[in-house]
């Protein structure tokens, strides 16, 4: 077997829709021009384009995989609520006009910005090659490519996932799933920049959440002839499938929901 | 001073506009999120202390302003908001980033969207907040290191 049997091997479909919450969902369908990377550039997501050079358009299968994406950014930080719990002096009179924000203002402010996009496939333009990004004989194929090899010798991977003191890691289904900036993304980065851009034999791929292993996502390049439904859905904590999506991310992520949705 | 919001509007804060870096705060280009934040960058070395004080002041308040620039007690901030110099070495470049990045998540969010997203835990940070970070930071070159992680998050968050 080699990369391009394997990925063939690990084809799989999209389904008929998929759901992603933004501010404006269109917007990044719209726009497929790569970053202009920087000295400083750091691509920030799992599977982006660790060089800038295409752009990857994230979706997810249901409503509260993409929830659970987006409500992470809400996560409470304890050390730091409790950092901020005890600053002393705020009942000095200089201070009588200002705000002091709490974490429940930030996430109704946030979830009333937040709109649904509904995308499907456009039939008739192609089908996308899309393979499962966890498939354990991909792994094992990327896992001999030299450019993956560089990458699993980083110091940070070794010591997270190397076998003892002279082991070498190796591509697994632990590594990939590993979100942590410094082992676990610098993986699926390469995974796909060697998958969408070097082989040319696939356009998208297909992961489950870090917070969820039933939340099936996907990775796709701009190529991916997606479409959103009609006009987005602002979230509307009436809607039973909004509210069902936020309260399900919140209670997950313990994330505190305004009245409103709570 | 003036504080630039999501929708380019300004909230009057009692104080008057000072000319040069309010232009700047408005001349920042929000097509993008890399412009966006290069924009905030530029405004936040540019501007007096005293108004990037008063800016996080108004904007995400004393106390997420205190905790990101490593304090105990939030009544500093209105000394170096009138103009007095901060004594220790990493207040001024702290209270800059916070700055940048309250900036930045404004271009396109409310200050409340600023302030939580500030103190709260990032997926793209390993789970850290900004603010610890940011507080955490004891040199120059331990600032600039965080610095560069954060702004690749407020680009993922602006972007997303």
């Amino acid at each position: 077997m080699n990369l391009r049997t394997a990925a063939d091997a690990a084809a799989v479909s999209f389904p008929t829709q998929t759901y992603r919450v933004h501010l404006d969902p269109g917007w990044v369908y719209q726009h497929s021009e790569p970053p202009r990377v920087e000295p400083d550039y750091e691509a920030p997501n799992r599977f982006d384009d660790p060089f800038g050079r295409f752009v990857v358009r994230y979706l997810a299968n249901q409503l509260t995989g993409s929830m659970l994406e987006v409500l992470a950014w809400h996560r409470p930080h304890e050390p730091t609520e409790d950092r901020a719990a005890a600053i002393e002096g705020l009942d000095d009179p200089g201070f009588a006009e200002m705000p002091d924000p709490t974490s429940v203002q930030g996430v109704a402010r946030f979830l009333g910005s937040r709109k649904v996009g509904i995308f499907r496939l456009v039939h008739g333009q192609g089908v996308p090659r899309l393979i499962d990004a966890y498939d354990p004989n991909l792994l094992s194929e990327l896992d001999r490519l030299p450019q993956m090899q560089t990458r699993l010798r980083d110091v940070a991977v070794e010591k997270a996932h190397g076998a003892g003191q002279s082991g070498q890691a190796h591509l697994d289904q632990s590594l990939v799933r590993n979100a942590a900036s410094d082992v676990g993304r610098r993986i699926t980065q390469t995974m796909s920049w060697i998958l969408l851009s070097q082989i040319h034999c696939v356009d998208g791929l297909q992961y489950t959440s870090r917070h969820d292993d039933s939340e099936v996502c996907w990775a796709l390049r701009t190529e991916v002839p997606v479409v959103m439904d009609a006009l987005p859905a602002p979230l509307n904590p009436t809607n039973p499938e909004h509210r069902h999506a936020v309260r399900h991310a919140a209670r997950r992520l313990h994330v505190p929901l305004p009245s409103t949705w709570a | 001073m003036r504080v630039p919001t999501a929708d380019g509007a300004v909230i009057p804060s009692g104080h008057e506009l000072l000319g040069a870096e309010a232009s700047a705060t408005f001349d920042i280009d929000r097509s993008t999120p890399q412009s966006t934040v290069s924009g905030a960058a530029s405004w936040s070395q540019t501007v007096p202390l005293g108004d990037i004080v008063e800016y996080l002041l108004v904007t995400i308040g004393p106390r997420l302003t205190a905790v990101g620039a490593g304090l105990r007690d939030a009544r500093q901030l209105l000394v170096w908001q009138r103009g007095d110099k901060p004594r220790q070495l990493m207040s001024d470049p702290r209270l800059r980033v916070i700055a940048e990045f309250a900036l930045a998540v404004m271009a396109r969010h409310e200050s409340e969207v600023a302030a939580n997203f500030l103190r709260s835990s990032q997926p793209t940070l390993d789970d850290d907040s900004p603010l610890l970070l940011i507080a955490g930071a004891n040199s120059e070159e331990e600032l600039t290191v965080v610095q560069k992680r954060v702004r690749a998050a407020v680009r993922a968050f602006i972007a997303g």
